[in-house]
């Protein structure tokens, strides 16, 4: 199975928010799915934890040029996961196809995942986290996941990761030849060291990057301090353990050295 | 005269003797969350604990457990430290771990005096507690109040941002790693055959031999001396 990705294009969507819907409808019929609530309760209840896609509304410039954009919140499917790496239960897991998806069966809701997403991404809900799972089972179905799916423009598009590469440099390059402003697709290198690339692009003009709140340093600095702190911690140990039992060896040899002496003077 | 003199008062005593138990416990339940090269804990205590809940995954069933001993251990260890911290307060000036005197010189001579005893074996004038200790102590004293606070942040999430919890988190784990670091060392001279004076008189008796400490704590007998103790 090949990787996949998505891409998110800012130049036609018209924020209808239909991918959001998609998005939570899709996750409450995985609720009824899997018998964890009943048709009534999945519809009337707010259940924040089913929005894997939400709105980020910023206002952006000053006035009179001032403007509202609305950013796009949600998981970004990391090539270098933190939230994966750091889980103790191993409840986050990465499918064949690329998605960083958490198991609930395992999750205790230590929230780790949470400290260690530098996007802010997962959140807990009765001692479990829940972020986005990339429709995991839509796409090794041969779907497409539900925010593209419902997508009446195409400004979310998926599929292999080439052909979706393919796709969004060619949009963005026709974007800048047209409108004469410089359009990246954000996360297809790597964003940083921390992260790594993106299985979750955005076609976006450079400029804009702040507005869309798309950061170009994600990362949780403390986090990879604990990081460093845990290889330097276990080389510190193996040190302290290697430095005390050969100065106890040096001291006990010195030590008989000493008596030896002492016994010799005297005697 | 007496042949012994109280060094530790059975506070001190008392409050060691079960910081060693509760801190035992806190890094036996916490190394599982901070690497998973100590998944093995968590594994073993996964398998009995599994079985009797009747839990499927073994691996969360005994993170959860080593999670519930952790905050236990954390919460007796709050009520055990405070009758401790109260009465510690009341001298804080005169503290052993205070060194006996500051400052850049004072401190390499401190450092020069451990190296002849430990690495020489030759006979040298400690106070109460030698230079490596007052640093072990302070580094202690340092990590436990970074280690409490961000623990109970991290208990207390919800009140927190995630960006400063993610920071306890950092915190948390980076104290840890110091801690731990110190205590091996800490481990490792406590128990040294030249210490077993301080090992007896901590664990045992609370006393310790005036000649003992006449021939290796020579500043302390001095200052024993000037307050009528000896």
């Amino acid at each position: 199975m090949s990787v996949n990705m998505k891409c998110y294009d800012t130049t036609p969507c018209i924020r209808c928010f239909a991918c959001m819907v998609g998005c939570s409808a899709e996750n409450r019929l995985r609720l009824q799915r899997d018998d964890y609530i009943g048709v009534e309760k999945s519809d009337q209840e707010k259940m924040p934890q089913t929005y894997h896609l939400t709105p980020k509304r910023k206002e952006f410039g000053t006035f009179p040029d001032s403007r509202q954009v609305t950013a796009f919140h949600h998981c970004n499917h990391c090539e270098k996961a933190p939230c994966l790496d750091i889980c103790p239960v191993d409840a986050i897991i990465r499918r064949p196809g690329g998605e960083v998806v958490i198991d609930h069966e395992p999750c205790i809701g230590c929230s780790s995942c949470v400290d260690a997403c530098p996007f802010d991404v997962p959140v807990i809900t009765d001692g479990k986290a829940y972020k986005c799972h990339g429709c995991y089972d839509r796409v090794e179905n041969g779907l497409k996941p539900s925010c593209v799916n419902v997508c009446p423009t195409e400004a979310m598009f998926s599929g292999a990761k080439e052909e979706v590469l393919k796709e969004a440099y060619k949009r963005a390059s026709l974007y800048t030849k047209v409108t004469g402003k410089e359009h990246i697709v954000y996360g297809a290198d790597k964003v940083n060291d921390y992260v790594g690339s993106l299985l979750w692009v955005t076609i976006i003009p450079k400029e804009d990057l702040d507005a869309y709140q798309l950061d170009t340093d994600p990362e949780r600095t403390v986090m990879e301090a604990r990081n460093f702190a845990k290889s330097a911690g276990a080389v510190g140990a193996a040190a302290i353990v290697v430095g005390s039992v050969g100065h106890l060896i040096y001291w006990i040899g010195k030590r008989k050295e000493k008596v030896q002496n002492e016994e010799q003077n005297h005697g | 005269m007496a042949k012994t003199i109280k060094v530790y008062s059975n506070m001190e005593r008392w409050f060691h003797s079960h910081l060693v138990h509760f801190v035992a416990f806190m890094i036996i339940s916490g190394l599982p969350v901070l690497s998973h090269s100590f998944d093995f804990i968590a594994y073993g205590v996964g398998i009995p604990v599994s079985t009797l809940m009747g839990s499927q995954d073994i691996l969360s069933a005994g993170m959860s457990f080593l999670r519930f001993i952790h905050y236990t251990s954390a919460f007796l260890l709050t009520l055990m430290a405070i009758p401790f911290v109260l009465y510690k307060l009341t001298n804080f000036t005169t503290w052993s771990m205070w060194p006996d005197k500051w400052g850049i010189k004072a401190t390499i001579d401190g450092t020069a005096e451990m190296w002849k005893f430990y690495m020489k074996q030759e006979h040298v004038s400690f106070g109460k507690m030698n230079t490596g200790q007052k640093f072990f102590a302070q580094g202690v004293v340092l990590c436990m109040i970074v280690i409490f606070i961000s623990g109970y942040m991290l208990i207390f999430r919800d009140m927190f941002s995630v960006e400063v919890a993610s920071y306890a988190r950092g915190a948390h784990a980076i104290s840890f790693v110091l801690l731990g670091m110190l205590l091996m060392i800490h481990i490792y001279l406590a128990t040294h055959p030249t210490n077993k004076n301080s090992y007896k008189a901590m664990f045992k008796t609370g006393e310790m031999d005036i000649d003992f400490i006449k021939d290796h704590h020579g500043i302390y007998y001095d200052k024993l001396k000037k307050e009528g103790k000896v």
